[in-house]
């Protein structure tokens, strides 16, 4: 095997974290919209911090290695277009998947609170756990990343 | 449909399985002895759309592989991956994650198996991109 396909190979196991991690906290967190007992709530956005920690991993490794892949290869540069366009677009990604979280952990503690004074459902927890704003980031850091394979994958010129 | 939007959405599906089974494989291990329903019922939801992703994944993939006319020893072993380490695996998982709707006690099972799952999802990952020797 070549450096280049160790590279590669490690690349894409990377982009895999990165995105399979969202696609793990945005099924939990689309089972914790649903629920109604902060208790259950506070629990299953706690379970999403793992998936956070996966997502972190994969898009700093998905960099790390891209970046090398760049400088392996003698035809690439970080100036091509579509390689420009991906970083910028890998840097949108989390800017937004990281404003979109901090609403995530203000719903969460607002759970934890709720669920050591009673348990009982609250309008307040309900409009945090639907806020369109949080939705709006989270699905735009999910749409950046999704073009950002696309782009990977077709490399136009 | 052309080939690279084949491969965006074979992709997106492997993606799609990856983070199914790691849904199953944190929420069952968080389960412990202490299961709410909810979480068990997530964990039945994360096992039944592996198991449909994986099925979708591979049909793409050979579909993918028929049109480009893609041949390979890497392919076969990647192939070979993919049905015996995540499709029939992935039916058995999907089974467990049934069961486990009122057997607490399988859920170290699901974890465990999910886990493997990802372990072969990701080397098959590896083998279709570094495409080796």
């Amino acid at each position: 095997m070549t450096t280049y396909q160790w590279l590669l190979g490690l690349h894409v196991v990377a982009a895999f974290f990165f995105l399979s991690g969202g696609v793990m906290v945005g099924l939990v967190h689309a089972t914790a919209m649903r629920r109604a007992r902060p208790s259950e709530v506070a629990y299953l956005l706690g379970l999403t911090r793992i998936g956070v920690v996966v997502v972190t991993v994969g898009a700093l490794g998905s960099l790390a290695l891209g970046l090398a892949l760049v400088a392996h290869l003698p035809y690439r540069s970080i100036g091509d277009t579509w390689i420009a366009v991906s970083l910028a677009l890998w840097a949108a990604s989390l800017v937004l998947g990281s404003i979109g979280g901090r609403s995530a952990r203000k719903t969460r503690h607002l759970a934890e609170q709720l669920a050591r004074d009673g348990d009982t459902p609250s309008p307040e927890l309900r409009r945090l756990l639907t806020d369109p704003t949080a939705f709006a980031l989270n699905f735009g850091s999910l749409l950046a990343a999704l073009v950002v394979l696309a782009l990977m994958i077709w490399k136009p010129a | 449909m052309r080939a690279e939007a084949l491969v965006l959405l074979h992709v997106l599906l492997a993606m799609t399985l990856v983070g199914a089974l790691l849904t199953a494989a944190v929420v069952s291990a968080a389960c412990g002895r202490t299961a709410t329903g909810p979480s068990r019922r997530l964990v039945w939801h994360s096992t039944l759309l592996a198991v449909a992703a994986a099925f979708a994944t591979i049909v793409v993939g050979e579909a993918t592989r028929a049109r480009e006319h893609v041949d390979g020893s890497w392919l076969d072993v990647a192939s070979g991956l993919a049905y015996i380490g995540l499709l029939f695996p992935g039916v058995a998982l999907a089974v467990l994650g049934r069961l486990a709707l009122d057997r607490q006690r399988l859920m170290p099972w699901i974890t465990g198996l999910a886990l493997a799952m990802v372990a072969v999802a990701l080397a098959t990952a590896f083998l279709m991109t570094a495409k080796p020797a």
